[in-house]
């Protein structure tokens, strides 16, 4: 079966928001972020979706540290792999494209 | 909601949650569930929903750990334990009336739901799955299955009184209905939207 190499698009706003979350992209900082685009979504599903990713080599993570807040629970903290940045600037640029000589027409600075 | 109900809601999302991401995926929860209580913005009714949102954290990594077959044979032995208990419980009375029908036919209606339960949620929880290969066979195998419980159960039925109908329709709307459940959840984890 074929590697899949396009992105969902919930995906590229998981990715996205990871991007923008920067060295603090935990779920809950995700969730923040794709939450304050005005996009109803559960924890549930961007939970899945960062573990999905991380299995397509898009993103890796690393277990970070418990905190009172979240009951003395560890943290995963993801991080944008090379290959996670190249398949949301591909999306990107196909999108760019299509929109090209629209009226939706916008582009990436 | 009460703390300690909220608590209880907490702990019941974390038992649908595999051991492997329950310490993560619970203390996310944990950690926004304590901010919307800070800012005061609907946290029970929030964290509700996702408990509704933990079904399909089950079905997302529960379903890459089996196949199909696994499947099928999950919503089956769970439909037909039900049964099994209705039966031995004597609750709802509705089911004397299966019970009063002759051994063959009786027979043939509840194997035909439960096979019927087993194939319809099997299907469902393929195609919550997203497994594209095996959708149609899903499928396929499911209406087949179901023709013979549309069609000869009520056959039977016919030879006993009405009771049984209900008991035969409630049944499969019953494992239908598990069916969706499994199935907005599934869906609800690939597409990224609230579960319905």
């Amino acid at each position: 079966m074929p590697t899949r190499t396009g992105l969902g698009e919930f995906e590229m706003l998981v990715l996205a928001a990871v991007l923008r979350a920067g060295s603090g992209a935990y779920g809950a900082a995700v969730y923040g972020e794709v939450e304050r685009t005005g996009r109803q979504v559960s924890m549930g599903a961007v939970y899945t979706t960062l573990s999905r990713l991380e299995e397509r080599g898009l993103l890796s993570s690393r277990l970070g540290d418990p905190t009172p807040v979240r009951g003395g629970r560890r943290t995963k903290v993801y991080r944008l792999e090379a290959e996670g940045r190249a398949a949301l600037q591909r999306a990107l640029s196909q999108l760019n494209q299509l929109l090209d000589g629209t009226d939706l027409e916008w582009a990436l600075e | 909601m009460s703390q300690g109900i909220s608590a209880w809601v907490l702990r019941m999302i974390g038992w649908l949650t595999p051991p492997e991401h329950r310490e993560v995926y619970l203390g996310d929860v944990a950690e926004e569930w304590a901010r919307r209580r800070a800012c005061g913005v609907a946290a029970d009714r929030w964290l509700i929903s996702e408990l509704w949102s933990g079904l399909g954290v089950w079905v997302r990594y529960r379903g890459r750990r089996s196949d199909i077959v696994e499947d099928l044979v999950v919503c089956g032995v769970a439909f037909s334990a039900a049964l099994v208990v209705l039966e031995v419980a004597n609750r709802p009375p509705v089911l004397d009336s299966v019970r009063s029908m002759g051994g063959v036919g009786r027979s043939v209606v509840l194997w035909g739901v439960n096979l019927g339960a087993l194939t319809l949620g099997g299907a469902l929880v393929a195609l919550a799955r997203g497994r594209q290969g095996h959708r149609a066979a899903a499928g396929l195998v499911a209406l087949a299955w179901m023709y013979p419980v549309f069609f000869l159960g009520p056959a039977y039925l016919a030879v006993a009184d009405s009771l049984a109908v209900v008991a035969w329709g409630a049944a499969v709307a019953v494992a239908i209905a598990t069916g969706f459940v499994v199935t907005s959840c599934g869906l609800s984890m690939v597409e990224g939207r609230r579960p319905a």
